[in-house]
């Protein structure tokens, strides 16, 4: 799906442009992309580097094992059935993250998630039931506070910026409940032989 | 609403004092834990960047092309019905995309219509329950080189477009 999704956003894009007279622009997008990704990837090193450090520690002093534990009723609904400790505690830290805006935090708390559900899949080509979830969960943000959206409406003068914060938190955790049924209700029909 | 920002930027510092007094109680060593785990920081970073420069790429292409204003103008009469605003469709459509470049849409949506007005307050429900779905997908599969995604894009799109027509639903009732 991914690589259709690549190729037409890539093909569209520079046919697109050819044909309007916007050569340049796409050419210099072509250059642009690949040095702002770049640089993306070299500024998360300090962040990455930090935030599994602390991780480290955790995992070090047992409270990996101990949240685990404590996320175990919830992420049973959610994730049936997986028996690693480690996937679910990396699982239970990310989804914290991302509750507390840590976007920087979340993102690799997330890959040891997904390398640990790796470690339990079978076919190692494709994603199992539990790795869909997790990453379908993971485009759902529940989010405590929408600071980049409310630091935005503060600049463009609005009478109540932090107006956002209850309606975003009502519409991201109605819509993750649906997230979880409706990756449920995929991973049951996928099942049916 | 002051408490709540108060928690918002005292977390990350509450997170570290706890996790290092964590450490300490349960008699262990945080600075060789902590050095330990920074040595995976960088490597999953080298291990993530093919994936960020192939979708990033990509879509800066889309982006300078234009072809996003076009799709939004394409769908606008489709999605007026359901009561999605029409100015908010390009914001829709580059949402799963493009954060920062979302952003930028909703900055010139805000200017225009009015900060406080139903299509600014859409914009902005929608941004923030949201997220850069295919950037998400593609760094989380790819890192772990799964090749085949299943059903993770049409479930996280559906999503998407559940969360859209609901921001429109509460912004009446908010």
């Amino acid at each position: 799906m991914l690589k259709y999704i690549w190729a037409f956003l890539i093909t569209a894009g520079l046919a697109a442009g050819l044909a309007t007279g916007n050569g340049e622009a796409v050419s210099a997008a072509v250059t642009d992309g690949a040095k702002t990704a770049a640089e993306l990837c070299l500024s998360m090193l300090g962040a990455y580097a930090l935030y599994m450090g602390l991780l480290g520690v955790l995992d070090d002093a047992g409270a990996v094992k101990s949240l685990a534990r404590r996320a175990a009723a919830p992420l049973r609904f959610i994730f049936p059935g997986l028996k690693n400790q480690k996937a679910k505690s990396y699982i239970a830290l990310n989804m914290v993250a991302n509750f507390l805006g840590m976007g920087n935090a979340a993102t690799p708390f997330g890959l040891k998630g997904m390398q640990e559900l790796q470690k339990e899949n079978k076919n190692k080509e494709q994603a199992s039931d539990h790795m869909c979830m997790f990453a379908v969960l993971n485009t759902a943000s529940v989010q405590l506070i929408p600071l980049s959206v409310i630091a935005l409406r503060s600049a463009c003068g609005s009478a109540d910026a932090s107006w956002v914060t209850l309606p975003t938190l009502v519409v991201s955790v109605v819509t993750a409940i649906f997230t979880v049924l409706l990756a449920r209700v995929c991973a049951a029909l996928g099942r049916r032989p | 609403m002051s408490a709540l920002r108060w928690l918002s930027t005292a977390a990350l510092p509450i997170f570290i004092l706890l996790t290092l007094g964590y450490s300490f109680a349960k008699k262990r060593d945080p600075y060789e834990a902590f050095t330990q785990g920074a040595k995976g920081g960088a490597g999953l970073v080298f291990q993530t960047m093919p994936y960020v420069v192939a979708m990033v790429f990509a879509v800066e292409i889309f982006k300078a092309s234009g072809l996003f204003e076009a799709a939004g103008r394409l769908l606008a009469p489709v999605l007026g019905p359901l009561g999605i605003p029409p100015e908010v469709v390009p914001i829709a459509i580059l949402r799963p995309f493009s954060g920062g470049g979302t952003l930028g849409l909703l900055a010139g949506v805000l200017a225009e219509y009015g900060v406080d007005s139903y299509i600014g307050r859409v914009a902005c429900v929608y941004m923030g329950s949201a997220e850069t779905l295919f950037y998400v997908v593609s760094l989380y599969m790819g890192s772990v080189g799964v090749k085949k995604t299943r059903y993770v894009i049409p479930a996280a799109l559906l999503s998407d477009c559940f969360g859209l027509a609901l921001s429109c639903l509460v912004c009446r009732f908010f």
